[in-house]
């Protein structure tokens, strides 16, 4: 297992806010929480409009056997309303808010401890499930339905190498024992016996606490990745690795421990867009805007908002856009001169750099031509997507916007490829079927023919049953299956 | 209040990269202290020589551009145009005569930016060195009679060599290319010397001339019409070697380089193709859902 070792990416500024203690944001007069906060189906709103709500109360639930993860009421107060809108996700897909009207005081309502040694797995499992943990980094995984493989090694992410985003480097500053702790629970959990902490070499500021920290549990290891971007493409990518941002560490703790569902998180604010940065730990469903309004407000020349840094950070419309589970950082950004894209002259800096040891120059060729397999066939599916041949191009060609379009559109082909033979395949396993069905019928009615009609009635109950087995048990796509789902809820309120 | 709202560039936020203006300058920059040696050793009419190319090249840019219909600005402050008529002046001196008269780099220029450059799509589209292209159709359109190079002595040489070192140090050029022409052509003629020094040149004698040089670090390092993968780029390199060295040998063209350059051209895509860098990961097996990253 190696660490730090990758080919190319880059040193990149680190434009972290000054490492000061992290204040609490208080809430704004009203929260607006997205009932989607990862990749996956969205929940259910389980309140109505006009409801008190406690703080930590469940106010969506994860639909029927679905994927998703439930959502909880930061504070306390009044459902006043709902509102659908962009949620800070990637392709920042429309979902519905919970609209809550927040109260000065009012009850909290945690689930009881349990012992994170004592406690059987299972209850565990439950737990994270039922506080809605999602995974901190971007993809937002449901923390406590990870694969089932039992891994060797829990790798605790805290690397962070995105400039100005600084958050898990904040958390461990000030939280490093419910951190190791969590990554401990998360090593129960997963079965996996080593423990090893990955943190980014320039993160000094948390390095001393953790140190402190460690020095109590010798057995958890810990790594420094050297910071060039994108550091995690440097944390072994092998069977038997499992990695848990350390944010999800903290967040799985805190649910075990004290009993409180994930309502709010460490998010850094800043970028070149801001006059002042600084990490704040802030509610679940606070409008970004308010954010902003702490820090002295956007600068003027402001154009870009992105959840996350200024690389691989989702690209958001507007600040009305609520802080959700995976925000880590929210940044504004000014377009300084960019050029307009050139002609690409082949230079080979976008190669130089790719960590996954890719031509972007060529796929950038391949995709321009219209020649997916093509760039296929030159690793389109490797590409991690982390912006690095954008950052270095002299043309200031947007190669990986057209990656990620074009491994959309591979995944889209090969979605309605698999959709087009299991429909073929239902449909000649219906007619075999049908076809035995007749058969059987005009056996029995050759046999038995006082007794023909409970025979076909009995074929067609058994043709049915195993109809309803194939149309339900169809993995059905998680995505739409969660639109329908939100249609639902729609109409609860 | 209305929330404010913000654009998606489609693209990140944190820009390291040089432009091409700035690469361009960059590489013209590097070769003043050779075109300074240069002008020692053949006067000043080398700078006549390089005013006319660059007048020649920014008009029939110009007018390329709008029959094509393309924006003009873009492409004439890219300074692309302009370092392919220097480095066209600079070869045509160096392979011919330090007098050729203004028209022969009309007919050079016109070749290396209309048919070259614009016909085959533009900046970035051409296979072939433009430069090149234009010394070779003035090579072989007006024969020198005096069949042999000018060697104006190691300091051109040298000079361009420091220029060139400057572009590695700013990291304007990879090290695989020069190194495979300089590298190649010593090894191969070393031999030849050792066995007979009186019959064969040294090898001092041919990186010293001047031209291999020149071509090593601001020619055959020409991005797009080179190879982009590491091990491409150094077959790229020895590619040109050998066949300068045996072009002047059977061929008996003394500037066996231009051609060597312009069919190595030909085999860049080829090599960048045999020479492709494995992808991280490829022809292992998908891995199961175990290697998650939720990074």
């Amino acid at each position: 297992m190696s660490f730090g070792r990758f080919f190319g990416g880059l040193v990149l500024p680190a434009m972290k806010p000054e490492p000061g203690p992290v204040e609490r944001l208080p809430p704004p007069a009203q929260l607006r929480v997205p009932l989607l906060q990862h990749a996956g189906v969205a929940a259910e709103a389980c309140v109505a409009v006009g409801e008190r709500v406690a703080r930590f109360q469940r106010i969506g639930r994860v639909p029927d056997g679905a994927l998703g993860a439930a959502v909880h009421a930061p504070a306390a107060g009044v459902v006043v309303g709902w509102e659908r809108g962009p949620v800070a996700l990637p392709g920042t897909p429309e979902a519905w808010h919970v609209v809550i009207a927040v109260a000065a005081k009012g009850p909290e309502l945690r689930l009881p401890p349990l012992d994170p040694v004592a406690a059987p797995i299972a209850a565990l499992r439950e737990r994270i499930a039922e506080a809605g943990i999602v995974g901190f980094g971007g993809a937002g995984f449901r923390a406590a339905e990870r694969p089932t493989a039992v891994p060797r090694v829990l790798i605790l992410n805290g690397v962070e190498c995105e400039p100005a985003v600084a958050s898990d480097e904040a958390l461990l500053r000030e939280r490093p024992n419910e951190v190791l702790a969590g990554g401990r629970l998360l090593a129960r959990l997963c079965g996996a016996a080593r423990i090893v902490l990955a943190l980014g070499e320039r993160m000094s500021s948390a390095l001393p606490a953790v140190r402190e920290a460690l020095a109590a549990q010798p057995d958890i290891e810990l790594v420094l990745l050297p910071d060039r971007y994108p550091a995690d493409a440097g944390l072994p990518r092998e069977p038997g690795v499992r990695v848990h941002n350390v944010g999800t560490a903290y967040a799985a703790w805190r649910a075990v421990h004290a009993g409180e569902p994930l309502v709010s998180r460490f998010v850094s604010v800043g970028g070149d867009g801001l006059e002042r940065a600084a990490t704040l730990e802030v509610m679940i469903g606070t409008p970004i805007a308010a954010l902003a309004a702490a820090l002295g407000g956007w600068r003027d020349d402001a154009t870009v908002l992105r959840a996350g840094g200024p690389m691989r950070g989702i690209a958001l419309p507007d600040d009305a856009v609520a802080v959700g589970k995976t925000s880590s950082a929210i940044t504004a950004w000014r377009e300084r001169g960019e050029a307009r894209a050139r002609p690409c002259i082949r230079c080979g800096d976008c190669a130089q750099a790719c960590p996954s040891r890719l031509q972007p120059q060529r796929l950038h060729a391949r995709l321009q031509a219209n020649d997916l397999a093509g760039a296929q066939a030159l690793g389109l599916d490797a590409c991690i997507e982390c912006g690095v041949c954008d950052a270095v191009c002299p043309s200031a060609i947007a190669l990986t916007a057209g990656f990620i379009a074009a491994g959309a559109a591979v995944r889209l082909a090969e979605h309605r490829r698999r959709a087009s033979a299991d429909a073929r395949q239902r449909f000649e396993r219906r007619n075999q079927r049908l076809q035995r069905d007749a058969e059987e019928a005009k056996q029995a009615q050759a046999t038995r023919t006082g007794r023909s009609a409970s025979a076909a009635a009995a074929a067609l109950a058994k043709a049915r049953a195993q109809r309803e087995a194939v149309g339900g048990a169809g993995p059905a796509d998680a995505t739409a299956a969660g639109a329908g789902k939100t249609q639902d809820a729609e109409g609860a309120p | 209040m209305s929330p404010r709202t913000f654009r998606d560039p489609g693209r990140p936020s944190l820009r390291v990269a040089r432009s091409v203006t700035m690469t361009m300058g960059l590489v013209l920059l590097a070769l003043l202290p050779g075109i300074a040696a240069m002008t020692v050793f053949f006067g000043p009419q080398l700078l006549g020589q390089i005013a006319v190319a660059v007048t020649f090249a920014l008009t029939l840019e110009a007018a390329m551009l709008a029959l094509r219909g393309a924006p003009l600005r873009p492409a004439l402050t890219d300074l692309s145009a302009p370092l392919t008529a220097v480095l066209f002046a600079l070869t045509m001196v160096l392979t011919m005569a330090p007098t050729a008269p203004w028209w022969m780099s009309l007919v050079g220029i016109g070749a290396a930016i209309i048919v070259a450059k614009h016909l085959c799509g533009g900046l970035g589209r051409n296979p072939f060195n433009p430069a090149m292209v234009g010394v070779a159709v003035v090579l072989l359109a007006f024969p020198p009679e005096d069949s042999h190079l000018i060697a104006p002595g190691p300091w051109v040489a040298i000079l361009y060599a420091t220029g060139g070192l400057f572009l590695l140090w700013k990291r304007v050029i990879p090290w695989q290319t020069p190194l495979a022409v300089l590298g190649t052509t010593v090894l191969v003629t070393l031999p030849f010397w050792l066995w007979n020094p009186d019959s064969h040149p040294s090898q001092l004698a041919h990186v010293f001339s001047g031209t291999l040089v020149l071509v090593a670090f601001f020619i055959a390092t020409d991005p797009v019409t080179g190879c982009t993968t590491p091990r491409g780029r150094l077959l790229f390199g020895a590619g040109v070697a050998l066949l300068t060295l045996a072009i002047q040998r059977w061929g008996g063209i003394a500037q066996g380089v231009v051609f060597a350059v312009l069919l190595m051209n030909a085999a860049a895509p080829l090599l960048d193709r045999l020479a492709r860098p494995r992808w991280v990961g490829e022809g292992r097996r998908a891995e199961s859902g175990n290697g998650h990253h939720d990074g």
